[in-house]
């Protein structure tokens, strides 16, 4: 589970990083193409068949639940001293690296399908992962919203 | 691209590269970590948490920096070869755990070991 959710991360952000230094350079503008960074250039879908908003929403669950399950089994194990022995610190940090893992390719999902409220918007404006708001596709079917703008 | 923008998005590809080879090296690690307990079982078990933990850190950073700087070369190519690295040190990885399990399982199965430990205890 563990490589397969290190390899489905690195492939997603190695598609954005690709595409991000493709893009055009122009200091002398902030225009709204030339930054785009489109979330899933490839047209690459997690499920392995692109069959729709049905499926979207489901891979968005099953995410969201590893996400959560991981980060709950991961903290538990760290905060508590009789489940922090030998070798389950380790274990802990596994399920932790997951998370974070899960949590990446469920941010894809989400930046590209979907506005959750302005105000998760402002604060992820000034997280790392900015980027990802410039983008414009339709996705499994669900259209995709405008994000912020550089500006 | 603005500098800004490069800074940022690359500090977001480290960052995310960087905990993907964790998981993958902390994996390992727990079977490495095995054999190191049945190689010396009085070790201290917390000194041999902290090694592997700080080697983990220390290899995926690594990796991570080759990564990006593979990445941020521009070409084709290279992007693909960070992909490539990644199914080396997996595979790898794989390798090597399969092979210390099968020591383990060796010394484990090996006649006299049980009394070997119980002497030793």
């Amino acid at each position: 589970m563990a490589q397969n959710a290190a390899w489905k991360n690195l492939q997603h952000v190695q598609r954005v990083m690709d595409h991000a230094m493709s893009l055009k350079s122009d200091n002398s503008t902030l225009g709204y193409d030339d930054y785009s960074v489109n979330c899933n250039p490839g047209d690459a879908t997690v499920s392995y068949d692109d069959v729709g908003e049905t499926y979207f929403r489901i891979d968005i669950a099953g995410f969201t639940i590893s996400f959560i399950a991981l980060t709950c089994v991961g903290l538990v194990i760290l905060t508590d001293k009789k489940l922090r022995t030998h070798p389950n610190e380790l274990i802990a940090y596994i399920c932790l690296s997951d998370a974070y893992n899960y949590f990446q390719i469920l941010s894809r999902y989400i930046y590209c399908g979907f506005q959750i409220s302005t105000y998760l918007d402002v604060i992820f404006s000034h997280t790392f992962l900015w980027p990802f708001y410039y983008v414009k596709m339709n996705w499994f079917g669900v259209e995709k919203i405008e994000g912020l703008t550089w500006d | 691209m603005l500098g800004s923008v490069q800074i940022r998005l690359s500090a977001w590809y480290f960052l995310s590269i960087m905990v993907s080879y964790m998981s993958l090296f902390f994996s390992t690690s727990i079977i490495l970590d095995l054999f190191f307990m049945l190689k010396n079982p009085f070790s201290s078990t917390e000194a041999r948490i902290k090694k592997m933990t700080f080697v983990t850190m220390i290899m995926s950073i690594i990796f991570a920096s080759v990564g990006l700087k593979l990445t941020l070369i521009k070409q084709n190519d290279y992007s693909r070869m960070n992909l490539w690295l990644f199914i080396a040190v997996s595979v790898s990885n794989i390798l090597l755990g399969i092979v210390i399990m099968i020591f383990v399982f060796w010394r484990f199965r090996k006649k006299g070991m049980s009394k070997t430990i119980k002497s030793q205890i």
